[in-house]
């Protein structure tokens, strides 16, 4: 069996300390350069982070998954020369620019693609596989059979999250600054920036989280995604790494998920047989700490072709 | 750099003129775009296609559709633009053999599968990399360039500015987005679909969740307060795409194609905004150092618009003079109302199928394939028995009346919209 990685993010390098023995590795990003993490810092900060994944064996991966304008190709280009690339484990990405200035530095076996909806066959992991990348994270929308067959069939390593809120849009556009002028609402254009605004469809009982930030508008799935019942299944198909998310989740809470993972994913290395028998009781303490958790598409199949 | 005039007789002209791409929902429609002025069409075959309900062309009529654009020494795109689930990957070799046999010039894709199976096997087609793969600098369209990719259609988010880079930086084909609808996300990026009804928008279902209405709430402590007004909704939705006043600069630019999008739009639209592009490109290159621009153009275009429109982010950042909130659409300022079958010059009898209501003593427009317009009044109309009509009220009813005015077949007749009828 492959060595099984339990990847999240830190919010802070005290943070970092609290949920250490809990991963095998850990996110963080970039200034001008990252989407939806939680920890973004200047280049010149990495070196700690890579001094802290040194002493305690953990991987360090930087987030670069910004969708990048011509204006901030150049700092892409900058990070890469950077000397301690050299040191991370991986870089994500979600723009085929920053493949494309990597080749040039021959830093392909760092790249981990992560463009959120892309990958959706194993055909697409393949493709990456030959451009000599270190694995790529799957799309979200799949159901559970087809994660398994992309696990068996990819050449490439695969990475899948497992917990947490997703996101399922991204705008350039300020959504919420243009409504709130529009309605005359300045006072509330300079709260922007908490997360704590949600939307509701007018006949759909759910709430979706939406975030305006230096990156556009993001919106983000109603329900919080818990994979925990299904990791032996992924394992056994050859699907190793794991993500946990955390936005919109208390700290609290979000430490106790994380436990219960590493929990899990010890049982399953040394005893599998009763990890099968535990797994409901797994399940249920994530729902007991985020009772509105599910399986997002894992049992529920998109439709091909509406209209027919 | 990209060389795209010419000095002739101390006047500079240009040499590379852009393409200008339309939409086509059905043969009729493709038809009507290349004759009122589009150098090719995009249409979507049964396959693999995004907007699965305006894709109506089976490989007989993609044929049909290729024949005709050959005979005007046109072309034909057809959309391979879904990504694949592992369902989907079976049948693609076959799919893209029958395209290639019937001569279709070019595919549209996003998948990487379907790219990489179409260089092998269909070597003759053009690949051109959709919107769908969001495509936003220079860097990632060389990474497709270097994949021997023909094509890249840029992502609707790009300023005139930022386009301009990034046909400075790149020899690979540009093809920009210049009418028609958009996405509010980025596009392929956008999930709201799959999670709202089950239907995959990278999969032809997008529902366009983000055109609908919400409530917008804010949660403080353990309060969840409403913050739009009653009356007013909470909405993302994008006016539509117009970009008349900066057609000049992506000509300048060197873009290779300029794409109206709306397969699903009608004969009118079709024709109205294909030939108000053909006409504003065509003026610019003839003469572009003196060239003025006309609000004629956008003029022509209101007369079958039904949206509300705005420049997108061609002029820069998005603001709220680009969004759509209280949903209210554009009333055309032209009605179509009749399509002329045939012409006879000899006797000066038009033959027409009717399309709308029209009477007697009404203002007509004959919209001519080069975009000219040409009124005229209706004084005398008959059914096809001859029998004298005061009023054309039966759909495709066929209708004679004599015109000095040439007209050609298919070519679209109008009038003004009577709003007081519309709203009976």
């Amino acid at each position: 069996m492959k060595k099984i990685e339990l990847i999240t993010y830190p919010k802070s390098y005290e943070d970092l300390l609290q949920i250490k023995d809990d991963i095998t590795g850990f996110i963080i990003g970039i200034k001008d350069l990252s989407l939806r993490v939680p920890l973004v810092i200047d280049p010149d900060e990495v070196e700690k982070y890579i001094t802290f994944a040194n002493e305690n064996n953990k991987k360090i991966y930087i987030a670069l998954n910004s969708i990048i304008h011509n204006e901030k190709l150049h700092l892409i280009e900058e990070i890469l020369q950077q000397d301690f690339i050299k040191y991370v484990h991986g870089v994500y990405f979600g723009d085929l620019s920053v493949y494309q200035i990597a080749e040039k530095y021959k830093l392909n076996e760092k790249l981990i693609y992560h463009p959120e909806t892309l990958v959706a066959n194993y055909k697409i992991a393949n493709f990456w596989h030959q451009k000599g990348i270190m694995r790529a994270v799957i799309a979200k929308e799949l159901p559970l059979e087809d994660i398994l067959q992309i696990g068996r069939m990819s050449d490439l390593e695969i990475e899948i999250m497992v917990s947490g809120y997703y996101p399922m849009f991204h705008s350039r556009r300020n959504l919420l600054t243009n409504f709130f002028l529009y309605v005359d609402n300045k006072d509330e254009i300079d709260k922007l920036g908490n997360d704590n605004y949600l939307i509701k469809e007018e006949i759909r009982n759910e709430f979706y989280h939406i975030i305006e930030n230096e990156n556009g508008t993001h919106i983000y799935a109603p329900n919080h995604l818990v994979m925990i019942e299904y990791l032996q299944q992924f394992i056994n198909e050859n699907i190793s790494t794991f993500r946990i998310e955390r936005q919109f989740i208390e700290d609290k809470d979000f430490y106790q998920i994380l436990k219960a993972y590493n929990k899990a994913f010890e049982e399953i290395s040394v005893r599998p047989e009763s990890f099968e028998i535990n797994k409901e009781k797994y399940l249920g303490e994530i729902q007991r700490i985020i009772p509105n958790s599910n399986t997002g598409f894992l049992f529920k199949k998109t439709i091909y072709k509406g209209g027919k | 750099m990209r060389k795209i005039s010419t000095i002739i007789d101390g006047k500079r002209v240009i040499t590379k003129k852009p393409e200008l791409l339309a939409p086509a929902g059905d043969l009729q429609k493709l038809k009507f775009a290349f004759m009122y002025g589009a150098d090719a069409c995009f249409i979507g075959g049964k396959e693999f296609s995004l907007r699965a309900r305006a894709s109506n062309f089976d490989t007989k009529d993609i044929k049909e559709a290729v024949d005709f654009a050959n005979s005007l020494n046109k072309k034909v795109y057809v959309t391979t633009n879904i990504i694949c689930h592992n369902e989907n990957l079976d049948g693609l070799e076959d799919y893209l053999h029958s395209l290639e046999s019937v001569g279709v010039h070019g595919i549209i894709c996003a998948d990487p599968y379907i790219i990489e199976t179409a260089k092998k096997v269909t070597p003759n087609l053009e690949l051109h990399i959709s919107t769908q793969q969001s495509i936003t600098n220079y860097e990632a369209v060389n990474f497709w360039y270097d994949e021997g990719i023909e094509r890249v259609v840029l992502a609707r988010e790009l300023t005139a500015k930022e386009i301009k880079t990034v046909c400075e930086n790149t020899e690979c084909q540009i093809e920009v987005f210049i009418h028609g609808g958009m996405c509010v996300s980025y596009s392929g990026r956008c999930t709201l679909s799959n999670n709202m009804t089950d239907r995959d928008a990278n999969r032809g279902g997008c529902a366009h969740s983000c055109r609908w209405n919400y409530d917008l709430y804010k949660q403080s402590d353990n309060e969840v307060n409403k913050k739009n007004p009653d009356e007013i909704s909470f909405a993302m939705s994008s006016k539509d795409l117009m970009t008349l006043e900066y057609i000049p600069d992506l000509i300048e630019y060197g873009v290779d194609s300029l794409k109206i999008e709306g397969r699903m739009k009608s004969l009118h639209y079709i024709a109205t905004v294909v030939s108000t592009y053909r006409r504003l490109i065509d003026d610019y290159c003839a003469d572009p150092d003196h060239f003025i621009f006309d609000k004629d153009y956008v003029n022509q275009i209101k007369k079958a618009e039904n949206r509300l429109t705005a420049e997108g982010f061609l002029g820069g950042m998005t603001t709220i003079k680009h969004q759509l909130y209280n949903m209210r659409s554009e009333q055309p300022t032209k009605e179509f109302v009749g399509l002329v079958l045939e012409y006879d010059e000899s006797t000066e009898i038009v033959k027409i199928e009717q399309r709308n209501y029209f009477t007697i003593g009404d203002t007509l427009e004959l919209l001519s394939f080069n975009g000219q317009i040409s009124e005229f009044k209706i004084e005398k109309m008959s059914d096809e028995d001859g029998n004298e009509l005061d009023v054309a009220r039966h759909p495709r009813q066929i209708i004679y009346f004599k015109s000095s005015i040439k007209m050609e077949k298919d070519n679209i007749i109008r009038k003004v919209i009577n709003n007081e009828q519309v709203a009976k």
